[in-house]
C-alpha cells in the first residue's frame, strides 16, 4: 500500500521481491525493496557531489531553515545562534500547511557557503530561510532573509532588535514575517506561542541553549556536560519544560550509549523528568516530543506514548521532529511499516532528505523490513 | 544511510551497533569486525539489552547480528 502511494513521488525505485511470509500476518505479503539509485555511497554524501536531479516541489509550501550565522564574535557564542534557529522552527511548525525540513538535515550546511538553489533541490523545498544572530550585552539582533530557492531571489529581508527579555517575541516575529510572506492571509495569531513562556528566567534559558549545543554533539561527554547545565537551569526554574525534556533525553542517551555506570538511575531519572515535562510543557511540540520519546524508550507502556505523540502532532502537524519521534515509537512497538509510512508523510517528495533529515534513522525501519525469515536485513539496499 | 549518519554524528554508539549487525548479517564479517573495534573504543556496552525493541523477533535479529559481528557463532 505504501509503495503504491509513493511510487511516483520518490527519487528511488522499488524492487518487487514477491510475496513473502512475514511474522504475525497469516497471509503472504508482497514485499518491495527500496533501491536508492546510482549507488550513492557515503563519500558522495559527504562531499555533496550528487548529480541526481533536483527533487520535485511538494504540493504545500515548504521551507528549509539554514543554521544562522553567529555574529556575536567567538565560537563560544555559537550555541546562541544555533539555539535561535531551534526556537524559530517550533513557531513555524504551528503552521498547519507548511512543510519544514528539520534541523538534523539543514545543520549539515553550517559554516558553509550555500548555493540556495542547490539546497532547494536537495530538500525539495520552495523557500530557504537564512540569517544571523548578534548578541551584545543585553541586546540581541536577529536578521533573516527569505529566499525563493527556485529563482534564487531574495523575497524579504528583516532585522529584529530587542533585549534578551524580548527574546521569545523576536523569535515569534521572525516566524510571523516568514509565514506572512508565504501566505499573506495568515493570521499572526496562528503561530503565536502560548501566552505562557517556557521560562521567564533568562539565565535558565541561556543554560538550556548551552546544554542543547552539548547534547547535539551526540557524545558521552556532551550529554554529561548537558546534564550539568540543565540541572542548574531546572534548579532556577523547576517548571521549565524544555530543560526538563532535554535532561530526560540526556539520561536516555547515556543509557543507550552504555555511557553510564548506573543505567537504572538513568532510567529512573529519565522517566521522572519526562513525566514532569508533560505536566508543564503544554503543547510545546519539541518538549512533549522529547518527553514521549524518552517514555517510549524506558517505559513499558507504549500505548500511552503513542497517544501522547499523536495528540502533539494534532496540535503541531508540521513538526517534523514530532513525526520523527512518532516513527521511533512505532518502530519500537514492532511496526517498521508504520514507521516508514510516517517518514514518508513527513517528506513525501524527498528521498534524499530522508537520509540526512533523520540522520539515517530510516535505516532501522528498513533493517526490520528485511527478510526476517532468512534473517537478512535490507538496510544496505545500495544506500 | 548508517554510514552517512555517522558522518554527522561520528560518536553515536547506536549507529555503530546497527552497522555492525547489518554487516554481519550480510556476511561482510571483516567490516563487521572493524565496526566492533570502533564500537569498543566508544563504549563498554557493545551488546545492549535492547529492551526498547518490543518485538522479540526484531530484537533477536538485531542482537544476533551483533553477536555474529563479535565473532560468536549463532
Amino acid at each position: 500500500m505504501v509503495r503504491d502511494q509513493v511510487r511516483d513521488k520518490l527519487a528511488f525505485s522499488f524492487e518487487d521481491m514477491g510475496e513473502q511470509q512475514v511474522k504475525n500476518i497469516a497471509r503472504p505479503v508482497r514485499v518491495h525493496r527500496i533501491v536508492l539509485g546510482g549507488g550513492a555511497g557515503p563519500s558522495e554524501a559527504a562531499t555533496g557531489t550528487s548529480t541526481k536531479p533536483p527533487l520535485a516541489l511538494p504540493d504545500k509550501p515548504s521551507i528549509a531553515v539554514l543554521p544562522f550565522q553567529n555574529m556575536s564574535g567567538g565560537p563560544e557564542q555559537e550555541y546562541f545562534a544555533d539555539g535561535m534557529v531551534e526556537e524559530i522552527m517550533p513557531a513555524l511548525s504551528r503552521i498547519r500547511w507548511l512543510f519544514i525540513i528539520a534541523r538534523n538535515s539543514t545543520v549539515t550546511y553550517k559554516d558553509q557557503a550555500v548555493d540556495v538553489k542547490r539546497v532547494g533541490g536537495e530538500f525539495g523545498v520552495r523557500y530557504v530561510l537564512e540569517g544571523s544572530v548578534r548578541k551584545s550585552g543585553n541586546r540581541v539582533r536577529i536578521t533573516s532573509q527569505l529566499i525563493d530557492a527556485v529563482t534564487d531571489v531574495h523575497i524579504r529581508a528583516d532585522r529584529f532588535d530587542g533585549s534578551l527579555e524580548d527574546m521569545f517575541e523576536l523569535q515569534d516575529q521572525v516566524a510571523t514575517k516568514v509565514a506572512g510572506v508565504i501566505e499573506p492571509a495568515l493570521e499572526a495569531a496562528e503561530i503565536r506561542r502560548l501566552a505562557v513562556r517556557p521560562t521567564k528566567d533568562l539565565t535558565a534559558y541561556d543554560l538550556y541553549l548551552r546544554a542543547l549545543q552539548q547534547a547535539h554533539s551526540a557524545e558521552n561527554f556532551g550529554y554529561i556536560q548537558g546534564l550539568e547545565l540543565l540541572s542548574q537551569a531546572i534548579e532556577r526554574d523547576p517548571r521549565y519544560g524544555p530543560a526538563l525534556a532535554l535532561a530526560a533525553i540526556c539520561h536516555m542517551a547515556l543509557h543507550l550509549g552504555g555511557w553510564t555506570s548506573e543505567p537504572d538511575a538513568n532510567r529512573h531519572q529519565g522517566l521522572d523528568l519526562a513525566r514532569r515535562t508533560l505536566l508543564v510543557a503544554g503543547d510545546d511540540p519539541v518538549a512533549v516530543g522529547r518527553a514521549v520519546y524518552v517514555l517510549g524508550y524506558f517505559d513499558d507502556d507504549l500505548n500511552a506514548a503513542t497517544a501522547l505523540i499523536n495528540h502533539s502532532l494534532e496540535l503541531n502537524p508540521s513538526s517534523s521532529d514530532g513525526w520523527r519521534w512518532s516513527g521511533w515509537i512505532r518502530l519500537w512497538a514492532g511496526r517498521p511499516d508504520l514507521a516508514i509510512e510516517l517518514r514518508i508523510c513527513v517528506a513525501p517528495q524527498s528521498a534524499r532528505a530522508f537520509a540526512t533529515d533523520f540522520n539515517g534513522d530510516r535505516r532501522r525501519p528498513l533493517f526490520f523490513c528485511g527478510d526476517l525469515r532468512k534473517r537478512k536485513p535490507c538496510c544496505f539496499a545500495r544506500c | 544511510m548508517l554510514l552517512r549518519s555517522l558522518l554527522v554524528e561520528p560518536s553515536w554508539v547506536p549507529s555503530y551497533r546497527f552497522l555492525a549487525s547489518c554487516y554481519a548479517l550480510m556476511g561482510r564479517l571483516d567490516e563487521a569486525g572493524k565496526t566492533i573495534e570502533r564500537l569498543r573504543s566508544l563504549t563498554n556496552v557493545v551488546v545492549p539489552s535492547a529492551t526498547n525493541w518490543r518485538n522479540p523477533d526484531h530484537r533477536e535479529l538485531f542482537l544476533s547480528g551483533l553477536r555474529l559481528a563479535m565473532g560468536e557463532t549463532q
